[in-house]
């Protein structure tokens, strides 16, 4: 009950800012950490803590330095100090009145200049919200656990129940979130806010012609559930240690429960985040009995227990086939343009060249962080065809690539099977995982696919690459480097150029070769019928199928296609690291990968070329250290703050906003030619 | 995770000794000895480093005189970030050795690249690649220590014991180590075994958890996980009012982790850490040093005493070599043939003594207590070495 709880109110934020804006929120979870931190120090020691944000005082030092002259930047505050520890109500009011300011700043910044744009941007900029919440809670506090409030809000004790005790205080949470799930579907229902909620949700256009502003409607919903969510945090105080990952992931099932209720329905969501809870804790038990099937080691098969819930689910949607309730929006949200790529051949080879020529002149550092980079750009590559293309919002691409890095292991290690054979198999195990995961394509898109995606990489990461009897992805699956007819070419095997130092160059080429024969594929794709009926598939499913387009068929090779791409990814990751564990394609890897594709510009290669270098580890935060001493510390932070401003400023990402620049200038340009001879011939 | 919480099973003692001993300053002008350490960022780290850097300059005289110079690569626990300075390390001629401060997570690329060309010397072995790495020799005992030293415990000190069950993360680094480390020790001596774990990420109840493992009617319910799994394991032994008896790592019991839980939930408790509790009059005066040439005392913490002691048993390690020997075969021979005891915390060494944890030197560990207020020793203040029981298996 306790697990269901907090999974349910979770989820209870996430419809109630869904109902009132549209959003489906990835930073619920985070926006409960986030107050709870509030909370606790507001209690602790009466301090209230602010972001970590650059002093931009700095530069005076810099431009000090640049005449001459000594100054020192006066420190930006960290806290306000609000008198001692506080009491608990009034540190209560304090967090959920910060609760509500989030909600409208949100609001206001973020997701109104959103509102409407397509559901990727949405998502997007809300997984960028999660990153900078998050990030500016372990810059603030580390890793390690806050400490303790004593606030024994909910009953303390146990009671005995068939043989076993059970605590109060889970019983009590779980009153409290059946109490607020009544409350909220009251709101909806019988009063004026709820009923505008609904009008707006329903139809903008109609909901202005009667008087109701949806724009206050999102705001005062986004700052309900901002406080619902603190709520929350606030609650769980007394159960959950105080760290930043715990509520920030609770988000996974509770987006799988609000997804079992449409995104709609209160009573739903809460039934269904109980029964994950309740489920979970079943299945622990059950573990325990001796027919519980078990692996080679005797123990319980590992994930069965987060996969289950999750599997159900997916299956209920697929039977059940609907989409999300589309809101009435004024305007439809456009897609993010994808151009027709042109003349490609000669800025390929020039961008090869000048790529190939850095990783072999400059030092071992550049030459790492290039490596990444096409490392990198193959994965956001699979998301170009997947999302780009497809218009389907996959969160499981990583997932994928590590199929395909786990089988490269398996096929090169226990088969002997070599070079360039092995990671082509790879590939095609990841593809068939891929197709495997296109099946609730062909019926749930959107934000639910999302969802089910962001499921199905939870359901690989526990039970496949937990389980050592498939992947050994928790004690480490070797990866050894690759060779061809004798000559090896790892990271940290000799090359003819570019000096000995580690990484080689040689790796750096092969990754370079890999990525630029996946960029020429996709280029060809997206100018043949293929991908043609792709974007036909992406713009309007029924007006594909009308003219003639298999829908069915077109998905599953773009998800076939797009799932190769990323094992081929996952490949590149094992050589380069040679050592791979389940904790390298985690699920929230998948999350930050998408948003670097969408800040690169996820409908063209140079946007797969451009996430690259934004990646971690990439060229972009290498150079912010070498350049600028930007600490990698605060990437998850610029990220973040990057990913929401290019969601809410460029939905056509950077390389987008560059191409869009180059045309103005050419146009200016063009205009310019032809109106200075006549200005001549007038003189 | 959890056997990251495990090797971070460590008790600093900065208790107050007599100074003695002839001090050797280095010459500041002659060429640094550089050592590389990577480690994630924290504090207690940076001053255990810190301060065995100023003290082997100010008063061991360096190597031959030749100052001591910590370079530390701070990386993120992602994998990138461990490769990044693994290579930075390896590319650096300045740099014969790698040593580790804190390496929990993300580690797996660090071996492959610096494997046959730097050893890595002292830090903590904290996951499967790194027990089983080549070029590697670890003086603290990490989880191969903590963890079988607590079957050894449970074996010899826990009275009636017929019934462990092993709490930890679900995942089969966590279950093998159990398996290696637990389950032979404790079936051995006639004490069933049974594993109950728990989902690796975001698990935010462990009340079912910690049901199942009662349901299964314990005599010992072993913790073994990180700190916000030590903290709501202790909230949810304490609620569902278990009677059975806690054994754990040191982790649990740190003050962080008793200011987090709440020093009722953990009282009575059992952990098992590393051998820290400055008995002679060497290590006695050793953590008077740590704690003099730190130079941010408040920021002392549980790694500070074991980055010191590693820091300044390498220093040892290249005085006997020589600085103009140094290299890093030379290194990785003398690493490999260091016996200890190891400063500050006074275990002996043998590294490749348990054939399965080539990499790990030690394997001794300190038992105690948590009275409600502070950690008491328990059996008998006596060391526990549970090698002979792992080599035998």
């Amino acid at each position: 009950l306790g697990s269901g709880a907090l999974i349910a109110a979770v989820g209870l934020g996430v419809v109630a800012t869904y109902r009132g804006s549209g959003v489906v929120n990835f930073a619920t979870g985070a926006i409960a950490m986030y107050i709870a931190y509030v909370y606790t120090y507001l209690r602790t020691d009466g301090t209230l803590f602010l972001p970590p944000l650059p002093n931009p005082l700095i530069i005076g030092e810099g431009l000090a330095l640049v005449f001459g002259a000594s100054w020192h930047a006066p420190a930006i505050p960290t806290t306000i100090q609000l008198g001692g520890p506080m009491a608990f109500w009034p540190a209560t009011l304090v967090s959920l009145s910060l609760a509500a300011a989030l909600g409208l700043v949100l609001h206001l910044l973020v997701f109104r200049p959103l509102r409407s744009a397509p559901p990727l941007a949405k998502v997007v900029a809300s997984v960028g919200v999660l990153l900078i919440l998050q990030a500016i809670v372990v810059l603030r506090f580390g890793a390690n656990v806050g400490p303790e409030v004593h606030d024994e809000v909910l009953p303390g004790g146990t009671f005995g129940l068939f043989g076993t005790s059970v605590p109060w205080d889970r019983i009590a949470l779980a009153v409290i979130v059946i109490i607020a799930t009544v409350a909220l579907w009251a709101l909806y229902k019988f009063t004026r806010f709820g009923l505008a909620t609904r009008a707006a949700a329903e139809s903008e256009k109609g909901a202005v012609l009667v008087g109701i502003s949806p724009d206050f409607q999102a705001g005062a919903n986004w700052m309900l559930a901002c406080v619902l969510a603190g709520f929350v945090g606030i609650l769980l105080r007394g159960i959950l240690p105080l760290e930043s990952t715990l509520l920030t992931l609770a988000i996974v099932p509770a987006l799988a429960a609000a997804l079992l209720g449409g995104f709609t329905s209160f009573g739903i969501t809460t039934a269904a985040a109980l029964g994950i809870g309740m489920l979970q804790s079943l299945v622990t038990y059950l573990e325990t009995q001796s027919w519980w099937p078990r692996s080679g080691d005797g123990t319980p098969i590992p994930g069965i227990r987060e996969a289950l819930p999750f599997v159900l689910i997916v299956v209920a949607m697929f039977l059940r086939g609907r989409s999300l309730p589309v809101r009435g929006a004024v305007g439809s949200g456009r897609l993010p343009f994808v151009p027709l790529p042109t003349r490609v051949l000669p800025g390929l080879s020039v961008v090869t060249a000048l790529v190939g020529a850095a990783l072999v002149t400059l030092d071992f550092g550049w030459r790492g962080a290039i490596t990444n980079s096409l490392t990198a750009a193959v994965l956001v590559l699979s998301l170009v065809v997947l999302t780009g293309f497809l218009g389907q919002i996959s969160l499981m691409q990583v997932a994928l690539a590590g199929v395909g890095g786990f089988a490269l292991s398996r096929i090169a290690g226990d088969l002997g099977i070599s070079f360039p054979i092995a990671p082509l198999l790879a590939a095609l195990v990841a593809t068939a995982f891929g197709l495997v995961a296109a099946i609730p394509a062909l019926r749930v898109r959107g934000v639910n696919l999302a969802v089910v995606t962001l499921a199905a990489a939870l359901v690989l990461e526990t039970l496949v690459f937990n389980n050592d009897d498939l992947s050994r992805g928790g004690s480490g699956a070797q990866v050894s480097a690759p060779s061809f007819l004798g000559f090896r070419f790892g990271p940290n095997d000799s090359f003819f150029f570019g000096g000995q130092k580690v990484p080689t160059a040689g790796f750096g080429l092969f990754a370079l070769v890999v990525a630029v024969l996946l960029c020429l594929l996709v280029v060809n794709l997206r100018r043949s019928s293929t991908g043609r009926h792709m974007l036909a598939v992406r713009s309007n499913e029924r007006a594909a199928a009308a003219a003639g387009v298999s829908v069915a068929y077109t998905k599953m090779l773009a998800f076939g296609i797009a799932a190769f791409i990323a094992g081929l990814g996952g490949s590149l990751i094992g050589y380069k690291f040679g050592v791979l564990t389940a904790g390298t394609f985690g699920v929230f890897a998948g999350l930050v990968l998408l948003a670097f594709a969408y800040l690169g510009g996820i409908t063209s290669v140079g946007g797969a070329a451009l996430g690259g270098l934004l990646a971690t580890g990439g060229v972009f935060f290498y150079a912010g250290d070498q350049w600028l001493g930007i600490d990698a510390d605060y990437a998850a932070l610029v990220g973040g703050i990057g990913l929401v401003l290019t969601a809410v400023l460029n939905p056509d990402g950077i390389a987008g906003g560059l191409r869009t620049g180059w045309q103005d200038a050419q146009r200016r340009w063009a205009r310019h030619r032809a109106e200075t001879p006549a200005v001549q011939g007038s003189t | 995770v959890c056997l990251t919480a495990a090797v971070a099973a460590v008790v600093w003692v900065g208790g107050a000794a007599g100074a003695g001993g002839t001090k050797q300053k280095a010459d500041s002008k002659l060429d640094p000895v550089t050592i590389g350490v990577i480690t994630v960022k924290d504090d207690a780290v940076a001053q255990g480093l810190a301060s065995a850097e100023r003290y082997a300059n100010a008063e061991l005289g360096g190597v031959d005189k030749h100052p001591l110079k910590v370079k530390t690569c701070i990386y993120d626990g992602s994998p990138e970030s461990a490769q990044k300075c693994a290579q930075d390390f390896v590319n650096d001629d300045s740099i014969d050795v790698v040593s580790f401060g804190l390496v929990v997570v993300g580690d797996s690329p660090i071996f492959p690249v610096l494997e046959g060309k730097k050893p890595i010397v002292g830090g903590l072995p904290a996951s499967q690649t790194a027990f089983f790495a080549k070029d590697a020799y670890f003086y603290l005992p990490g989880s191969p220590g903590v963890i079988s030293g607590m079957a050894v415990y449970t074996r010899d000190y826990v009275k009636g014991a017929k019934k462990v069950v092993a709490i930890g993360v679900d995942t089969p680094e966590a279950k093998q180590a159990f398996d290696f480390l637990l389950k032979p020790i404790l079936t051995k001596a006639g004490i069933d075994y049974a594993y109950q774990g728990y989902p690796p990420q975001g698990t935010t109840d462990l009340t079912s958890t910690v049901a199942a493992a009662q349901s299964q009617d314990p005599d010992v319910i072993m913790v073994i996980t990180d700190e916000p799994g030590c903290v709501q394991s202790a909230k949810a032994l304490a609620q569902l009012q278990v009677k059975a008896k806690v054994v754990t790592t040191g982790v649990c019991t740190a003050p962080h982790a008793v200011k987090a839980a709440g020093a009722s939930a953990l009282k009575g408790w059992d952990a098992i850490s590393f051998d820290s509790n400055g008995t002679t009059p060497k290590s006695k005066l050793e953590a008077k040093k740590l704690l003099q040439y730190a130079p941010k005392k408040k920021d002392l913490a549980a790694f500070s005493g074991p980055v010191w002691a590693d820091t300044i048993a390498l220093v040892e390690i290249m005085q006997e070599i020589g600085f103009d020997k140094l290299s890093p075969e030379t290194i990785r021979a003398a690493a490999k043939a260091y016996t200890g005891p190891l400063p500050l915390l006074g275990t002996s060494q043998q590294c490749g003594q348990v054939p399965l944890f080539a990499s790990v030197c030690t394997f001794q560990v300190r038992a105690s207590t948590f009275n409600g207020k502070k950690n008491v020793p328990a059996a008998d203040n006596k060391v526990i070495d549970p090698s002979s029981d792992l080599a035998a298996d």
